[in-house]
């Protein structure tokens, strides 16, 4: 909710919105409801009601229309400035920036030039005081002087439209957009007092990498562009600062896992890869499982399903490595009879000896397979042990030699 | 789990231990952290040494001696029908121990496996990508100035490729990047001549071969496209010539 305003200064903005909406009393339901929300201070929620209900933001500010202004003009503007561009010159042996660019409102447009601006981005709504008017090639415009005040109401974010590329970004820089690969390093850190919450993201494009510094707003991981970002140096580092002001678009969402370490990471979600099972452990590979639902049975009785019969099966854990990373992954027994064979599997489970099974499937050490493989996290134990990561593998082919030639004709067209 | 990358034995060679969070691995040159490792390689040797088995590995004139012992997953005899000069994948864990004020390195194989030659093809691809990744990794790391590990890891997409290259940046021991281009220019054009050499031996030992029968003779180790575009290379570089039509000679 806003900083608490004198009674008399709200009523005084609410007829401002009302003369600048010509008396639509709506655009006074919808300030009381954002005052209620919003943060801002009231004129700025004011100037968005006024904008988003199609008024005069000139009405609201006390200046002149921008269609009446004449080379004699002395007062305020209020308007969008678009079509920047900065040029630098020296006078008396210091260095000045001089701003050019169009003033817009709803009577009209006009060129504008500003001294030693401050900040000021493509697409910003600026306040200025003290403004003159000048005529330049028989045409008027606007000019700054010393005593010329200006205050950016709002920053805007779709002016920029040109995409910079990452490793273009200078601490010189306004307002800009940047598009890439987005993935977030922090989440939520509250910051001053927890006023603000920081989410700290890395975004990367062909050219390189920069750290975004989200403030108030949410980030999603994937490939995004980001509007009205603007390059800040801290720590000798330059970073891209983005706020409630900028606007952020997720093109494409973080896909799903690709490997089995961005499997491992997620910790669910499924995933198809080449690789090598690097051995076999076969500890305990005897097991009950229900025969209505097949969840191992603790205690001979199926939780859920506590009438039905529970039936003895194998399992055993394939220690698998997609070259991204090695995982342990259970292989139930349906998917070992694909692999081992059903007579081996059965005799195993008649003597309850597992020496067979386990010189078949050593067998199988270092060879190259397709997997599918999928991951669900555990919960936490009632222990205290941490969640963890189970996998399991759900299909198993192991190469054939057209299996072996496709992969080095994939192989060698990447070194072509 | 890290991975058991697939290395070179270059990569191998030039490896040194570093102790990173406690964990006792090894680092490459370009910052790759490991303890188990695969690797293919050809047998030289097998032996009984001090009751320790040991096979001895060529791969790209390194010689590597892998201990059968406490790491070993397999039937240690089996070493014995290993074929002098054949070809092997063979996953290992490489140690360092402090011993007399040096450092014995030790590699302890942990199971192996014969392949055939299109599985070699394939591994030796494999391994040559692998490499070709890690340093397209390093030089994007490099070129970004990147330094935080998070910022790293996001750039190689896995905290394990990350960590090792954040080891090397902040201990100052850098990237020696040319020298594996190099190393992988060369793996590149041993694996192209390869190639080219077992269709010569062939055409040379036949005298005179059509391209079905080079295909039929070596398609069960490269690919039909792999072996035309090879004959056409020696064909354009007057290795061979076309004795009659469709026919192949090596020229004298």
């Amino acid at each position: 909710m806003g900083a608490a305003l004198p009674d008399e200064i709200i009523e005084e903005i609410k007829s401002k919105i009302l003369k600048a909406t010509n008396n639509d009393q709506n655009a006074i339901v919808e300030f009381d409801k954002r005052l209620l929300e919003s943060s801002e201070p009231p004129i700025i929620v004011a100037l968005n009601v006024v904008e988003d209900f199609q008024g005069d933001i000139s009405v609201l500010f006390e200046g002149e229309k921008i269609s009446s202004i004449t080379k004699e003009f002395e007062g305020n503007v209020v308007g969008k400035i678009t079509n920047i561009s900065y040029k630098e010159f020296e006078r008396n042996g210091k260095k000045h920036k001089m701003l050019t660019g169009i003033m817009r409102d709803k009577s009209g447009s006009i060129p504008i030039t500003i001294f030693d601006p401050p900040k000021i981005g493509e697409g910003d709504i600026i306040l200025i005081k003290n403004v003159v008017g000048d005529e330049f090639n028989g045409k008027i415009r606007l000019k700054t002087r010393n005593n010329s005040e200006i205050t950016p109401l709002k920053r805007g974010v779709e002016g920029q439209l040109e995409l910079v590329t990452i490793s273009k970004i200078n601490p010189d820089m306004k307002f800009l957009s940047v598009e890439g690969e987005l993935r977030i390093i922090e989440k939520d850190r509250p910051v001053k007092g927890e006023q603000s919450r920081l989410t700290v993201g890395i975004l990367t494009d062909s050219t390189g990498t920069i750290q975004v510094r989200a403030w108030d707003i949410d980030l999603e991981e994937g490939l995004v562009r980001i509007y009205g970002a603007y390059p800040r140096v801290y720590n000798n580092k330059l970073y891209l600062n983005v706020n409630k002001n900028s606007k952020i678009e997720v093109l494409r969402k973080a896909g799903k896992p690709e490997n089995l370490y961005q499997l491992a990471e997620v910790g669910n979600g499924e995933v198809e890869v080449s690789g090598r099972i690097l051995g076999f452990i076969t500890k305990n590979p005897f097991v009950d499982v229900c025969s209505e639902c097949g969840r191992v049975v603790r205690d001979g009785k199926c939780s859920i399903h506590p009438e039905a019969k529970p039936t003895r099966i194998i399992r055993v854990t394939a220690i698998i490595d997609d070259g991204s990373s090695s995982q342990y992954a259970t292989i139930y027994q349906s998917i070992l009879i694909g692999l081992i064979g059903e007579e081996v599997v059965k005799s195993s489970l008649a003597s309850l000896d597992i020496s067979l099974v386990r010189d078949r499937v050593n067998e199988l050490a270092l060879n190259e397979f397709k997997l599918k493989v999928t991951a669900f996290r555990s919960s936490r134990s009632q222990s205290g042990e941490e969640s963890r990561t189970n996998m399991e593998i759900v299909e198993l082919e192991k190469f054939t030699e057209e299996d072996f030639k496709s992969s080095i004709e994939k192989l060698r067209g990447e070194f072509a | 789990m890290r991975p058991a990358y697939l290395i070179t034995g270059v990569e191998l060679r030039d490896s040194n231990p570093v102790n990173f969070n406690g964990e006792n691995l090894n680092i490459s040159g370009l910052g790759l952290l490991f303890k188990k490792f695969l690797m293919v390689g050809q047998v030289q040797n097998r032996m009984e040494e001090n009751d320790r088995k040991i096979i001895k590995i060529i791969d790209q004139n390194n010689e590597f001696y892998f201990i059968i012992g406490q790491y070993f997953t397999g039937n240690p005899e089996k070493i014995w029908d290993l074929q002098i000069n054949s070809y092997v994948l063979i996953s290992a864990t490489l140690t360092f121990r402090e011993k007399n004020s040096s450092q014995e390195r030790n590699i302890y194989a942990e199971n192996f496996r014969e392949i055939s030659d299109l599985e070699l093809q394939f591994y030796r691809l494999l391994g040559m990508k692998f490499l070709q990744d890690r340093l397209n990794v390093v030089k994007k790391v490099i070129s970004s100035g990147a330094k935080e590990l998070n910022e790293i890891s996001a750039l190689t997409k896995s905290n394990y490729l990350a960590e090792g290259i954040y080891y090397r940046i902040n201990q100052n021991l850098g990237f020696d990047v040319s020298r594996y281009e190099a190393l992988l220019d060369s793996l590149k054009l041993t694996s192209e001549r390869s190639t080219k050499d077992k269709i010569l031996d062939l055409i040379k030992s036949r005298g005179e071969m059509s391209m079905d029968e080079i295909i039929a003779s070596l398609g069960n180790s490269m690919t039909s496209k792999e072996i035309e575009e090879s004959v056409y290379d020696l064909l354009n570089s007057g290795e061979i010539y076309e004795s009659k039509e469709h026919k192949y000679k090596y020229v004298i």
